[in-house]
């Protein structure tokens, strides 16, 4: 049955998915021709002397991707589920209520995942042409925030999407963007600061069958 | 015979607005059950409430014996539903739709589905969303055929639907249900369609129980009786007797369950004992406006 679902979200997410793909890889490859810039018109020297002193963000074009993917995909996978209440077909299909939403979620969260270890390893490859692991870690560390970032949209989002009652679709709205807002202003997390966002982000996910359950009930 | 659907007291409110208060019905395994009702007196509430989409404020409803706001996966794989507007997933084609849903029912027969499809001028690759309402309602049917279900819920069939695609719809679905005795709930606003299809009817009005019978029972007894009524200061009253009337243009009608004596001794007691009243044949919509009103 799960593939069944699995099938069913790949159809509605597949050409969406192929587009923030190739959205990243495009930013990707301007960030890699920036590198080759930087290193060839700074010279390897002012370069590393800049993002090692000024703590110049070379990368910083990558930023609002996670973002902007997890945004997407949530309009893209919970709209259609809300116009004209499509919701009720998968509620009605022989599966639990909360299991199926978890499947439901869990499919776009295995896309999202999948989109933000290709950003993640690509970045990685690039970097480390140019840089030592250090440097990589002044990259990936801020670049961890932006994806957890991305990720807890995706929740956030798709909850407030399910939730049936406009009323409390605008308390969660604020709420959700001060929340993904905090993944983006943050600036060299630490490690407690990251467990603590990765444990929030998480706690996010949790919001999606709280909404479902609204739907179910009826609750307008 | 077994009920497959029994509501007890049901009472809702939406916010403060009362849809209908202790509304109680069953539906007997293997009958066709029409709930009939104008616009906005509960019966997509209804639909909602049976299939655990609505909880209700008070009251009872029971499915195959389970609380209809928990319906177990097992009960609802018994359970075929039509969404009002024949609502499917749009994004698919014709054959990915039913490689999605025969995962999820153990009984899964595509032939019906695809003999469905054989009749629509499209390809199994043709995107749902790219159908015509006519062809979206064939869509969903054969869908609902091919999950075998001992109970078809079908929210407004006719929305949207040309006669022909009606007529398809029923006659499908009609020689479905008697092959198998399933049962069948069904909600239209064309209620002529229904008129030898159903086995039971149930007509509400807003926050009311009008008719609850088998439907050749109130075809029988629900009769129409139309008289000259020259003197308009005559004041009709709905009582046990009256369940309906109209005055127009000097012609009185009464809708009533009550034989012809029982009417005319009524106009008798209004000093009408002059009117000559005649009997009018009624067709199910007749006899449907007769009882809930053109307003």
């Amino acid at each position: 049955m799960y593939s069944a679902l699995l099938y069913k979200e790949w159809l509605k997410l597949r050409t969406t998915f192929v587009g923030l793909v190739l959205l990243s890889m495009l930013v990707l490859a301007y960030i890699a021709l920036n590198l080759a810039y930087y290193n060839e018109f700074m010279t390897p020297k002012g370069f590393w002397g800049n993002v090692i002193f000024l703590g110049f963000r070379f990368f910083v074009e990558i930023k609002y991707i996670p973002l902007i993917a997890g945004v997407v995909l949530a309009l893209v996978q919970f709209v259609p589920e809300m116009n004209l209440s499509r919701l009720k077909l998968t509620l009605h299909l022989p599966v639990e209520e909360n299991k199926l939403l978890f499947q439901m979620m869990s499919i776009g969260f295995i896309l999202l995942v999948s989109l933000y270890v290709m950003i993640t390893l690509i970045m990685w490859i690039i970097v480390g042409i140019y840089f030592p692991s250090e440097i990589i870690n002044f990259v990936l560390n801020p670049l961890l925030l932006w994806l957890l970032g991305g990720l807890s949209s995706y929740f956030l989002i798709s909850a407030v999407i399910l939730e049936p009652v406009w009323s409390r679709r605008l308390v969660m709205l604020p709420f959700a963007l001060g929340f993904i807002n905090f993944f983006f202003t943050s600036e060299d997390p630490t490690t407690g600061l990251l467990i603590f966002l990765i444990l929030a982000a998480v706690f996010t996910a949790l919001l999606i069958p709280f909404s479902g359950y609204h739907f179910k009930r009826g609750i307008k | 015979m077994e009920n497959v659907v029994e509501v007890r007291n049901l009472t809702h409110y939406y916010g403060k607005k009362l849809v209908f208060e202790n509304f109680n019905f069953e539906i007997k395994s293997g009958r066709i059950f029409g709930l009939l009702g104008k616009n906005g007196t509960g019966k997509t509430t209804t639909i909602n409430i049976l299939n655990g989409f609505l909880k209700p404020t008070s009251g009872q409803c029971l499915m195959f014996g389970e609380n209809s706001y928990k319906l177990s996966p097992k009960t609802k794989a018994r359970v075929g539903f039509l969404i009002e507007g024949h609502i499917q997933y749009s994004f698919m084609s014709i054959k990915q739709i039913e490689k999605f849903y025969s995962s999820f029912y153990p009984n899964w027969k595509k032939e019906p589905y695809y003999e469905l499809m054989s009749k629509l001028e499209v390809t199994e690759d043709q995107k749902i969303s790219k159908m015509s309402c006519g062809q979206r309602s064939q869509v969903a049917l054969g869908l609902i055929l091919a999950q075998d279900p001992d109970l078809l819920i079908l929210d407004d069939y006719s929305m949207g639907l040309d006669a022909g695609y009606r007529r398809l719809f029923l006659d499908y679905l009609i020689e479905y249900a008697k092959a198998d005795s399933k049962t069948i709930f069904i909600t239209s606003h064309i209620i002529q369609d229904l008129e030898n299809f159903l086995d039971d009817c149930l007509i509400i009005d807003y926050r009311s129980v009008l008719v609850a019978m088998p439907i050749k029972e109130f075809r029988d007894t629900f009769k129409q009786y139309k008289f000259n009524l020259p003197d308009a200061s005559v004041k009709l009253s709905k009582n046990e007797i009256v369940k309906n009337f109209e005055i127009l243009k000097g012609k009185g009608t009464i809708y009533t369950f009550s034989p012809k004596e029982a009417v005319q001794s009524y106009l008798d007691s209004l000093g009408m004992s002059e009117a000559q009243i005649e009997e009018i044949p009624m067709s199910l919509e007749d006899a449907f406006i007769g009882i809930t009103g053109k307003y």
